[in-house]
């Protein structure tokens, strides 16, 4: 392109009155290596916009927020399903033991006792065992006594040998 | 109307996610905190794609929604002296990261075009890098196409001043 129609461009540039056509026109122009010293800082700028160009995102961004949010309140509806159904269960089943006979509950309440006398005589059992215990401790102790002496004795001897 | 599928929304947002990416890299110059931006008015669309298909232009609008964005952001950043200390930090390893890897004078450019005003910045971000119309320009800000214009001509002009400053003090 002739210089003197790239510098009318320039001017047409400079007063922000190009349109897009005429300004890849410039564009073009000023990719090229040889431009006159001039107009150098002009060929500066235009690369440096046609390089900017370049800079790209990197990132890539997660969507389907929509669909987790829609399960999410699947899930909500299936929750509060689970409770009433449970609910529902537990006052049934409540409504069983209350259909109990009076023989039934009388049983019931000898069993209860049977365990609580079992219950006792173990607790006995177990305190009797911890006074064993005590003995078994009492044992240990004569032992270690029992080692001193021996230690004693050999000290004795050793000093017989000696004299 | 039924509500977009994910696929149906990708299809609309990827043409122009990279151009929401670019803008708020302009504006928040930090690159992770452009990411962060671009994700969250992707995500606010995504929960309200129900009304995205009443949108004629859902471009114009997922950019004015992300320049609110940003401007939202930097308004609270100035308010959070912290944030501030941060973000300076992040520029510095940034410019750094960048001196190496990418031409000394795009840096230049780069650098004056952040001390630009938002608004010049903006115009020209959307102008001279994104290739709007200046009808949609003027949707996306607000503004008459007269008014864009003649800012879109002083940011020009700026830049220029200032890369031939730039230019000359380096050889002189």
């Amino acid at each position: 392109m002739a210089l003197n129609k790239i510098e009318g461009l320039i001017e047409k540039y400079n007063d922000g009155a190009t349109t897009l056509l005429e300004e890849a026109q410039l564009r073009n122009y000023f990719s090229q290596e040889t431009i006159p010293a001039h107009l150098e800082s002009y060929r500066q700028l235009f690369l440096y916009f046609e390089s900017d160009t370049k800079q790209l995102t990197q990132r890539s961004i997660p969507l389907g927020s929509g669909k987790s949010k829609k399960r999410r309140r699947f899930i909500s509806v299936a929750a509060a399903l689970v409770i009433l159904f449970t609910a529902f269960m537990n006052i049934t089943t409540e409504n069983d033991e209350l259909k109990l006979t009076l023989d039934e509950l009388y049983a019931y309440n000898e069993t209860l006792k049977a365990f609580h006398l079992i219950s006792n005589q173990m607790t006995k059992g177990h305190k009797t065992l911890s006074s064993l215990n005590m003995i078994s401790s009492s044992f240990e102790k004569g032992k270690k006594n029992i080692n001193m002496l021996g230690e004693f004795n050999n000290s004795t001897n050793k000093i017989f040998k000696i004299k | 109307m039924p509500i977009l599928s994910e696929t149906e929304f990708l299809f609309i947002i990827t043409p122009f996610k990279d151009k929401m990416f670019r803008i708020a890299r302009r504006l928040l110059v930090s690159t992770e905190e452009a990411e962060d931006a671009t994700q969250e008015v992707i995500l606010k669309l995504w929960r309200s794609r129900h009304k995205f298909p009443d949108y004629k232009n859902p471009e114009a609008y997922a950019i004015t929604m992300i320049k609110n964005w940003c401007l939202d952001q930097l308004k609270s950043k100035h308010a959070q002296n912290l944030k501030i200390i941060h973000t300076n930090y992040e520029d510095h390893s940034q410019s750094l990261q960048k001196s190496l890897e990418v031409n000394d004078s795009f840096r230049w450019v780069e650098f004056h075009m952040d001390t630009l005003p938002t608004n010049q910045k903006l115009i020209l971000q959307l102008r001279d890098i994104e290739h709007f119309e200046f009808s949609e320009i003027a949707d996306m800000l607000d503004m008459n196409e007269t008014a864009i214009r003649v800012s879109l001509s002083r940011a020009r002009k700026i830049i220029r001043e200032k890369l031939i400053q730039t230019h000359n003090y380096g050889i002189k």
